[in-house]
């Protein structure tokens, strides 16, 4: 097996000795010679070389060989007769070259027809047909065919899908078919049908009755009118030798078809069923490429054989363009005669008739009434020959005429033209064929703006405005010279540059493809697999075989057809376990130190610091002691003793002078309102500091109230204490008791002590007592009785006796005069009781215990005080220099 | 509930208002002041009761469960039993009661006062030990001269002593308390609108 190869494409084994597959045509062995390494990648930035591209002939597509022998025989036959003919052969023969190529395509229009294209018009789509029912994908890929007019001669007469979809069916009716069968009705009403050749008077009816149908636009007039001038004037020379063959081929095809059939001496080839618009195309193409009118109207016969498939639309273009010029009345400007194909052929009038469709056979009303050139729609208008400018005409098909009358590449173009450009962009030549460096399309005429975008466009494919302003087409006579065939692939892909011109001898020398059904085409159409790099690859992966035994064939994606691209390495995969290695530290003691150092300094960091204080002062129990001691030995000595060593105070304040006369201003007996709101802790100082004041009351009817729980009882022990003492045992005391409330208590009470108290039954406010005297040890007390009383009291005075440390609260309410009088402490008492006649009061028991124990506790803050700052400035001094 | 609770406490503060301010205009709002200020001396004296009741149940429920100086509690509860009933029976101008509060009440807590005079005066003392600072001696300059303006000394006085001890205290003294009572003043009023806006609620729904 070592001494077969396998094709790299096809899979199959072939000989070695083989330079290509025998199947599939693919390169089997390595270039060698200046084409070595050709198949290098093109680095960026670098300028294509010429390559002597012989041994790449083969693999060149079958479309392209074709449209290459075209263009070279077509030279040769240009070399003849280039002394007879100049202008037209220069620019006729161009473009059929181009387009030769393409017949082998014609039968996979059918596949690469999409459905949507297929039902634009609603008709059920043909099933597709297998690719191996299409010989012609073989043709560009095996370039083995040679003669395919031949070969489609003998096809069954079919219409391509993309063009099935656009022929109305019976039961469907567009707007387009509605016009079109008005027309023809119109015309078959008005005029009597003469005999009818089939396809070639189609356009050109006559004036008067054109003129007469009022449903015939105008502008379709003015077109069929100056088609049929255009097509006496182009057309006039065409000879009758077309023969309609019926295949399958679309008619634009079929031109190439009828091209090479031409090409190779056959003009009897029969045309098909095609449409004729395209027919018309082919003549015209083919006899610009001959420069010959006999053989370009020889090519194809198009009214003898109609297709009966044909739309109407098509085929009414076909009579336009079929018109046999002579036959053609031509009255005028008017008549018109688009078609050289057919023109006065009877026979192949007669022949057509017969094959035409149901949905055709209404429409020879056009054909034979000449007529209707305002019924042809406007895009059917843009093969019609300007041979007179209408007034009447729109702009854009004005544009239109002048391919007719110019050269037969703007001809061809317009055929092209017919087609809409999404129609054109279904055909797959247009791209491939055209060198937009080597021929540049015409400027557009003037657009219309009454029709639409499409026919716009259409419209601008297919009006150039001279024929001189036209580019010669790639291959022309004089560019077919080797020079210009090297300059023409400079332009070129790089695949496309890489192959070589091909020789006739080496693709006449190719086998058939007689295996190409074991090529998997995928779904790619066969023209777009011919540009596949196969044959790179194929080469590159013959003579790199010995390096990589992985010689997979992609089958999809983007590397799909190549071989050996992505090669597996074999062994890649890992043997073994991985190895285990150990995350143990292998530290030093030197690094272990190092940790340790910094752990500890991390532990430092975490460790609370204490805060340098003050030791806790201790405490002096001697001292508290010596205290309790000194404190209690003066005062029970001096109280014991009875002393009066220190003499009572001497003047009078003013807010004991004010408590004064009020005591005194209170008549005898008068209700005064006593409230007792002290605790008992203060009792001794707020009794010594009450008891000269009552003393000074004459009689009194005292009413004893307290918000204190303990007040009513401290007002008994008052009664029964300091009072009893004195010389007012004569006063009447009622004890209202416990005050609950508070403030709010204070107030109601304030408003109605009756309803508050029962005892007070008739006394609705409390300015019916005589005076209010408030005995309170706290200011917040005083201040609740001051304030919520303010408004009933009324004018009645208000003495406050309070405690030597709630006088500063209550001072200011002396000072703003919310109060009479006010008597503090046992100082206050001890003033107001000199008053009260010099009689003893407990005021001046208290006073030498209470001066004494003063003047000690000033002593002791004094002399204590200095001691412990002593002290402490020698503790500061020592702890500082114990510091230091 | 919050709302009612709120409508009745804003209600209520604005007639007693109403009641301080246009009891002239309107002498029904002094009534109506006057009837709810009366349920609330009801209501105060219904809750002292129960703190009573309840300072009885919590010491009683200590006694139960025998914890930690329980003995003061049952001595709390049974003392505070016991002046309830023979305050009740007895009432309080009765010599028992007098009795009870001159030889216990009054006597502990001017014990009280008394360990309070020591506490001071050993604070004053020991006050430069801890801090020298001229707060300090401030505090403790103007403590000795109010002590020493107070008194009368035995054989002459000082003069200018009491002057300068009355300048201190209504002056000096004076001034602060002013300042203190404007600041309860202005504290009460607005804790007064808070209420009564209904921004504050002491009476609960937060």
């Amino acid at each position: 097996m070592s001494d077969v190869i396998k094709c790299p494409v096809c899979g199959e084994s072939n000989l070695p000795d083989q330079e290509f597959c025998r199947y599939c045509q693919s390169r089997l062995q390595p270039l060698t010679g200046t084409l070595k390494g050709a198949d290098a990648a093109i680095k960026p930035g670098q300028v294509p070389t010429k390559k002597n591209t012989a041994e790449l002939e083969p693999i060149l597509p079958q479309w392209l060989r074709d449209a290459r022998d075209s263009a070279r025989k077509s030279a040769e036959n240009d070399a003849a007769q280039a002394g007879r003919q100049s202008q037209e052969s220069f620019s006729a023969s161009s473009t059929p070259d181009l387009l030769a190529g393409l017949q082998s395509q014609a039968g996979n229009e059918e596949e690469e027809t999409p459905d949507w294209l297929a039902n634009i018009t609603g008709a059920a789509p043909k099933p597709k047909k297998p690719q191996a029912d299409s010989p012609e994908v073989r043709w560009v890929e095996l370039g083995g065919a040679k003669d395919f007019a031949q070969e489609e001669s003998d096809a069954e007469p079919f219409t391509p899908s993309w063009l099935e979809g656009l022929a109305p069916t019976e039961p469907q009716s567009d707007e387009l078919t509605d016009w079109f069968q008005q027309t023809d009705n119109s015309q078959k009403s008005g005029q009597p049908e003469p005999q009818k050749p089939p396809f070639d008077t189609s356009f050109s009816a006559p004036v008067e009755p054109a003129a007469e149908s009022g449903d015939t636009p105008d502008w379709l007039k003015k077109m069929a009118a100056e088609s049929a001038q255009s097509n006496e004037a182009l057309f006039d020379d065409s000879s009758k030798t077309f023969d309609a063959p019926s295949t399958d081929t679309p008619d634009w095809l079929r031109q190439m078809a009828a091209e090479a059939g031409e090409q190779t001496n056959d003009p009897n080839v029969p045309a098909s069923d095609a449409s004729d618009w395209f027919q018309q195309i082919a003549a015209d193409d083919g006899s610009k490429n001959n420069n010959a009118p006999v053989i370009s109207a020889g090519t194809f016969d198009a009214p003898s054989t109609p297709s009966s498939d044909a739309p109407d639309w098509l085929r009414s273009m076909g009579d336009f363009q079929d018109h046999p010029q002579g036959a053609v009345p031509a009255p005028g400007a008017e008549a018109a005669g688009f078609s050289e194909a057919g023109f006065g052929e009877p026979e192949a009038a007669a022949s057509s008739a017969e094959n035409l469709p149901e949905w055709m056979k209404d429409f020879p009303s056009i054909d034979n009434e000449q007529s209707a050139p305002g019924a042809s729609p406007s895009w059917l208008k843009g093969d019609a020959p300007a041979s007179s400018a209408g007034a009447e005409l729109p702009s854009w098909l004005s544009g239109t005429q002048a391919p007719e009358q110019q050269q037969a590449p703007a001809q061809d173009e317009a055929a092209f033209g017919d087609i809409p450009g999404w129609l054109k962009a279904a055909a797959p030549q247009s791209s491939v064929y055209e060198t937009p460096s080597a021929e540049p399309t015409p400027a557009p005429a003037t657009l219309s703006f009454d029709s639409p975008d499409w026919l716009n466009a259409f419209k601008s494919i297919d009006t150039p405005d001279a024929p001189d302003e036209v580019s010669p087409p790639a291959f022309t006579p004089d560019s077919q010279t080797s020079e210009n065939m090297d300059a023409l692939f400079a332009d070129m892909p790089d695949w496309l540059s890489n192959a070589t011109d091909t020789s006739p001898s080496t693709s006449s020398t190719l086998p058939p493809a007689a295996n190409a059904e074991e090529i998997t085409p995928g779904e790619l159409p066969s023209w777009v697999q011919a540009m596949r790099p196969v044959d790179t690859g194929s080469s590159a992966r013959s003579s790199s075989t010995s390096l990589s035994s992985d010689q997979t064939l992609e089958s999809r994606g983007a590397l799909a057809g190549l071989q050996g691209v992505l090669p597996s390495v074999p062994g890649f995969a890992p043997t073994s376990k991985p190895k285990a290695y150990s995350i143990r530290l292998q530290a030093s003691e030197e690094q272990q130190a190092h940790a340790a150092l910094l752990e500890q300094i991390l532990a430092a960091e975490t460790e609370p610091v204490p805060i340098a204080s003050f030791s806790a002062l201790t405490t002096s129990r001697g001292l508290r002691w010596f205290l309790v001691a000194a404190v209690f030995a003066v005062l029970m000595a001096v109280l014991f003793m009875g002393t009066q060593i220190f003499p009572m105070p001497v003047g009078v304040p003013p807010e004991i002078n004010g408590a004064l006369q009020v005591s005194q201003s209170i008549p005898e007996g008068a209700s005064v309102l006593v409230a007792f709101d002290y605790e008992p802790a203060r009792a001794g100082e707020m009794e010594a500091a009450a008891a000269p004041l009552f003393n000074l009351l004459r009689q009194p009817n005292l009413t004893f109230i307290s918000t204190n729980e303990i007040g009513s009882i401290l007002a008994e022990r008052f009664i029964s204490g300091p009072l009893a003492d004195s010389d007012k045992s004569g006063f009447q005391v009622l004890n209202l008791g416990y005050l609950p409330g508070g403030q709010m208590g204070i107030r109601a009470f304030a408003q109605n002590p009756g309803l508050t108290s029962p005892q007070l039954a008739g006394i609705t406010s409390l300015s019916q007592f005589m005076a209010l005297i408030i005995i309170t040890d706290s200011p917040d007390s005083a201040r609740m009785w001051i304030e919520q009383t303010s408004f009933t009291r009324g004018a009645i005075p208000m003495v406050v006796i309070s405690s030597a440390q709630a006088a500063p609260m209550i001072q200011p309410y002396y000072d703003s005069q919310q109060i009479s009088g006010l008597v503090s402490g046992l100082y206050g008492g001890a003033v107001f009781e000199q008053s009260n006649g010099g009689i003893p009061g407990i005021t001046r028991t208290y006073w030498d215990a209470y001066s004494l124990g003063m003047l000690l506790a000033m002593v002791l803050i004094t002399g204590g005080g200095l001691w412990n700052l002593v002290l402490g400035l020698r503790n500061r001094t020592s702890m500082a220099g114990g510091t230091k | 509930m919050r709302v009612f609770t709120a409508v009745i406490a804003i209600a209520a503060g604005i007639l007693i208002l109403g009641g301080y301010f246009l009891q002239n205009i309107f002498p029904a709002l002094a009534d109506v002041q006057t009837l709810l200020l009366n349920w609330a001396i009801i209501m105060a004296g219904a809750a002292t009761l129960v703190g009573i009741f309840n300072l009885i149940s919590v010491h009683t429920d200590k006694v139960r469960r025998r914890e930690q100086g329980s003995i003061y509690s049952a001595l709390l509860v049974i003392c505070l039993v016991a002046a309830l009933l023979f305050g009740m029976i007895l009432r309080p101008d009765h010599s028992a009661m007098k009795v009870v509060m001159s030889g216990i009440i009054i006597p502990v807590e001017a014990a009280l006062m008394g360990i309070l005079t020591i506490s001071l005066l050993y604070a004053a003392i020991r006050l430069l030990r801890r801090r020298a600072d001229v707060m300090s001696f401030i505090f403790l300059i103007t403590a000795v001269l109010i002590i020493f303006s107070s008194v009368t000394l035995p054989f002459a006085n000082i003069p200018g002593l009491n002057t300068f001890g009355r300048w201190m205290t209504q002056i000096l003294a004076l001034g602060g308390a002013r300042g203190i009572l404007i600041g309860v003043a202005l504290g009460t009023l607005t804790t007064g609108l808070r209420v009564l806006f209904g921004a504050d609620r002491p009476y609960g729904g937060n």
